[in-house]
Parts: structure tokens; sequence; C-alpha cells
């Protein structure tokens, strides 16, 4: 890793928490800064992906749907930005989907680990247990309570983590010796 | 490739070379070894975790595919299992990022692999393993690419099994699913692959994921188009490229030993095979998803000898009793620091050629010691050389 991508990691997750900050500060409306959020990504997937035809996918057989994928998508992402202030259900599922789903990797995976005496299992099964709590416990404020302000907050906490996991792989030694 | 090949047909192979039960024994174990040495597995050990040379499956699905997960995955997967062919490849009017996925992509007789039997050389039987597992992949995994990468690995639904029907060869197409847990059912001709991801960097696109087992199944013909191959059909002759892996292998192994002077690319030691090659014929052109024990019986046949399982906890007692400072010296201790001199050979190959997806690699004759902390192990090793 070159000290720029280190720094640019570095800024990513400083960026990152600051906007969890301005999350949790701005109360109920942080939900809707999460909606607007989650088109915008929307968006910049659209525009990814059209990047990637036009770099990569268009030396590839099929590649063509790639293009068609970008080109969907952005019409997707621009659309849900004028109707995004009735996505509580959206924002659920996604929270849902994303931690439900690690959170079942990260069992497995501590199954796994135990089954070679590795030690990072209880590791693996704490992370995976946490995860499942985020999904479970977004499901739950949506349905019981339909708070929007626990939904900004879980929405929040995954994305803190996300920012310390970034930072931690900054600091990490990369390069491979070559020993003749 | 599968235990079958990795762990019978190579102790075949080092017998062949000349190499005795014992040696041939330690070969073939290593040689499968790499099959197992995953993160989990060093962790178990407290073992140097840049010694891995593969990733479950699970281990797999948890991997990150950022830049440094994505050049963790390179490193493993491009060192052990798909050495690239040709890291200089020209390919017209691409960028850099295309271009250096499309360099990766593995063949058999690169450069890369004359590098990877020079270093096994005088270095000990693990080495000689590992160099004989990436030897042998390199026929079964040709055309893919030890990265992820949706342009270089994918397949799509055009994929027909050649099957010889009396004189005649008939076509059969291959239906996938995506169930990992079941077995390929070779009879309805429905195998397991990778589920298909848009994403370049996922890790369904890595290896021949997307492709199932069919490259590892000595028995199988097939055609199909790679994502990489401007729709040219590719025809992939298992049983062949096989033989060819098999004969390959015992040439290396005989220069291994010092039978001969010199381990040249495109050498195979046909005559050494030719006793034995109406039975391993016969065991490539079956149809079976495991030929374990038709190589095993093989192999007892050719050596007089008892093969014994592979066992993966064998060594464990041996490393873990050893002090801190003399696990080197024990059979795992010498896996693990082959592995990385592999590893780090490859890296530093892919990096010199301007392609960065394996991550950077330090000279340590020019800049010192400036990386992870297990490489250090191959400078306490110093100039230790062992003989076979």
């Amino acid at each position: 890793m070159t000290l720029t991508q280190r720094i640019g990691k570095i800024l990513n997750a400083a960026f990152t928490v600051l906007g969890v900050l301005i999350m949790v500060w701005m109360g109920e409306d942080g939900f809707f800064l999460v909606s607007f959020l989650l088109s915008l990504s929307m968006i910049l997937f659209g525009l990814r992906k059209l990047l990637f035809y036009f770099t990569m996918a268009r030396h590839m057989v099929d590649g063509r749907s790639i293009l068609y994928i970008g080109v969907i998508a952005l019409d997707f992402g621009v659309f849900s930005l004028s109707v995004s202030r009735n996505v509580a259900l959206f924002i659920t599922l996604y929270l849902l989907g994303t931690h439900g789903f690690a959170g079942v990797m990260d069992i497995l995976r501590a199954r796994e680990a135990r089954r070679f005496k590795s030690p990072s299992w209880r590791l693996s099964l704490a992370t995976g247990v946490v995860n499942l709590a985020f999904g479970v416990s977004a499901l739950f404020f949506c349905i019981v309570s339909a708070g929007l302000r626990e939904l900004t907050l879980i929405y929040a906490a995954g994305l803190l983590f996300a920012a310390i996991s970034r930072l931690v792989r900054a600091f990490r030694k990369t390069a491979i010796v070559y020993i003749q | 490739m599968q235990k079958d090949f990795h762990y019978y047909a190579t102790y075949c192979a080092a017998c062949l070379a000349g190499w005795s039960h014992d040696e041939a024994m330690a070969i073939c174990y290593s040689a499968q070894l790499v099959d197992w040495c995953s993160l989990s597995f060093l962790n178990g050990l407290k073992g140097p975790t840049a010694a891995a040379t593969t990733q479950l499956q699970l281990e797999l699905m948890k991997a990150r595919t950022d830049l440094i997960g994505l050049q963790d995955i390179t490193r493993i997967w491009a060192s052990f299992h798909f050495l690239p062919y040709d890291l200089h490849a020209a390919v017209r009017r691409s960028g850099r990022t295309y271009r250096s996925k499309y360099r990766l992509i593995c063949r058999p007789n690169g450069a890369l692999l004359a590098e990877t039997v020079e270093l096994a050389k005088k270095r000990g039987l693990q080495a000689a393993g590992i160099a004989m597992h990436v030897l042998a992949d390199t026929w079964a995994h040709s055309y893919f690419a030890g990265t992820p990468s949706l342009v270089i690995n994918n397949t799509d639904y055009y994929f027909r099994e050649l099957l010889r029907e009396g004189e005649r060869e008939i076509e059969r197409p291959i239906r996938f699913r995506h169930s990992p847990g079941a077995p390929d059912d070779l009879e309805q001709g429905l195998y397991s692959n990778s589920i298909f991801r848009w994403e370049e960097n996922s890790i369904m696109n890595l290896g021949h994921g997307r492709a199932g087992h069919l490259p590892d199944y000595c028995f199988i013909r097939y055609k199909y188009l790679p994502a990489w191959g401007g729709y040219e059909e590719i025809v992939k002759d298992n049983p062949a490229d096989y033989y060819k892996a098999f004969c390959q292998m015992i040439h290396a192994l005989k220069y291994l030993r010092g039978s001969i002077p010199s381990f040249a690319l495109g050498a195979y030691d046909t005559e050494a095979a030719a006793p034995w090659e109406d039975e391993i014929r016969a065991i490539l052109e079956k149809r079976q998803l495991d030929a374990c024990a038709d190589w095993r019986a093989l192999g007892e046949k050719i050596a007089g000898q008892t093969i014994e399982d592979f066992d993966l906890e064998k060594y464990r007692a041996e490393y873990l009793a050893a002090p801190e400072a003399d696990r080197g010296g024990t059979f795992l201790g010498a896996f693990f620091i082959a592995a990385m001199a592999q590893k780090s050979m490859v890296t530093n190959r892919i990096f010199r050629s301007g392609n960065l997806l394996a991550g950077f690699s330090a000279d340590f004759a020019q800049k010192g010691f400036r990386g992870i902390r297990d490489y250090r192990r191959l400078l306490d090793r110093g100039g230790k050389e062992d003989e076979p």
C-alpha cells in the first residue's frame, strides 16, 4: 500500500466518523440523510458500472450487460431521490440484509475456525452475534415502534464499525519481502 | 486438481522419478497440504500466517475485496494454484487494470514455472511437494486467473461436454447449479459452480469458480467461452493435459533429485511413465468424481509399499512440541518456510512486472527488511539449504 493509499484510507475513515456524528446529532432528520445517502449510493453504483464497462467490461464476453445495468441503476438512483421521504422499509431491509448476512457468515466462520482449533473462533462468533443483533434490532424497530431515530442509530453504528476497521487496515504492514 | 492427483498421483510420479517411499510420501503430503494450509490451520498452530497457501470456502466468503484483501487473495492463489503464464503479455487497446488482470492468466510452461522448480531445488522435500502442486495446477487451471475478476474468469451459458460414443464424438450441454453441498451429477451433466456476481472483484469470480469443478476432473473434455477470449471457444482435454502434467512432474522431480542436470519447459518424461501408460490413461479416462482409490492402487503397485491416508494432523504434535526457535526444523516448519519462499518469489515477479495486484514486494537485497514479520523466518534461515 502506498503512502497516498494509506492517507486516503485514514481520510475516508475520518469523514465516515464525521458523517456518523452529524447523523446522530440531527436526530430524526438524520433518517432523511440516510435515505439520501442510499439514493446517492445507487447513483454512484450506476456511474461506477458505466466506468467499469468502458474501462474493462467491453473486452468481456457478454460485457454489454454491464452497460445496461449501469444505465438502469443510474436511472433508479435518480428516481429514488425523488421519493426518498418514505423509505423506512427500504432501509430496514438494507440493514437486515447486510448485517444478517455478515452475522451468519461470521458464525459459520467461527465454527470452521473452532474445528481447526484456531483461537480466532471466539472473535468471529462475537462479531457474528453482534451483526445478527444489528439486523434483528433493525427489523424490531421497524415493526414494533417504527422508530426512525433507532434505525438511524443502527445505520450510524454500522458506518462507525466500517470506519474503525478501515483505520486499522490503514496501519497494517503489507509489503512482501523477496529474499533470494 | 484434487487429492487424487496432488497426493496419490504425485506419489506415483515421485517413485517413478527415483525417490524412495518415505521421500515420495513427504513430497506428496506437502503437495496435498497446499490445499489445506489455510489461515485457520495456521492460527491453530500459532504458525506464520504469511505461509497460507490456500483459503477455505468460508474464509473466502469472509475475505475482504478491498485493495489489501485482493492483494492477499492474489498472492495466495496466483502463487500456488494459478501460476501466471506471461507477466508481460501484450493486450491490444486496453487499460492498465485490465492488462494487469489479463497477465495473471494461468497456463502451463510459463517462465514462472521454471523459477518455481528452480526455487525448490535443494530446499527440501516440502519445497519439492509445493512445486509439484503448482506445476500440476498450471495444467488443470489453465485459462483462469488467481485473482477475483469478472472480466477474466467469468463463463457464460455456452458450455458443452465432449463425449465419445464409439468412434464418433458427441456434444452434451453442461448445466450448472449453485449448490456447493450437492455432488456433481455426471450422468445428467449437472455441476455446481459459483454464483454469478456482477462485481468485478467478487470472490465468486476467483479462479475457476464459475466453471465449477470441471477443471479439477481428470476425465472430462469440454469446450466453453472464457470471458477474456473475444468469443473464441476453448477446448479443454483434461485426460491429455493431466497425462502431460504427470510426465512433467516426473521430469521435474528427477531434476530436483539431481538425476538430470536441468529442468526444461515443455519436457515430459514419457519414457519413465511408459510401462504404466495404459493404466494411467485408464484412470484418467474413467468417469468418476474421485480417482483416489485407483491412483492409490497404482502407486502401491509401482512402489510395492502401502500408501497411508492423508492426515492433516500428522505433523501437528511435532510442530507444537518443538521450541519456538527450532520449529523451522520440523516438517511443518520447513513447509511454511518453503511456502513463504514461493509466495515471496511470485509476488516479487508480479510486482517487478509493474503489476500491483499482488501488492508490494520489498527487495531485501536493495532495501533491507520492510515487510511482514513472518518473512524474517526466511532471513533467519540464511543460506541454509537442505540436500534432498
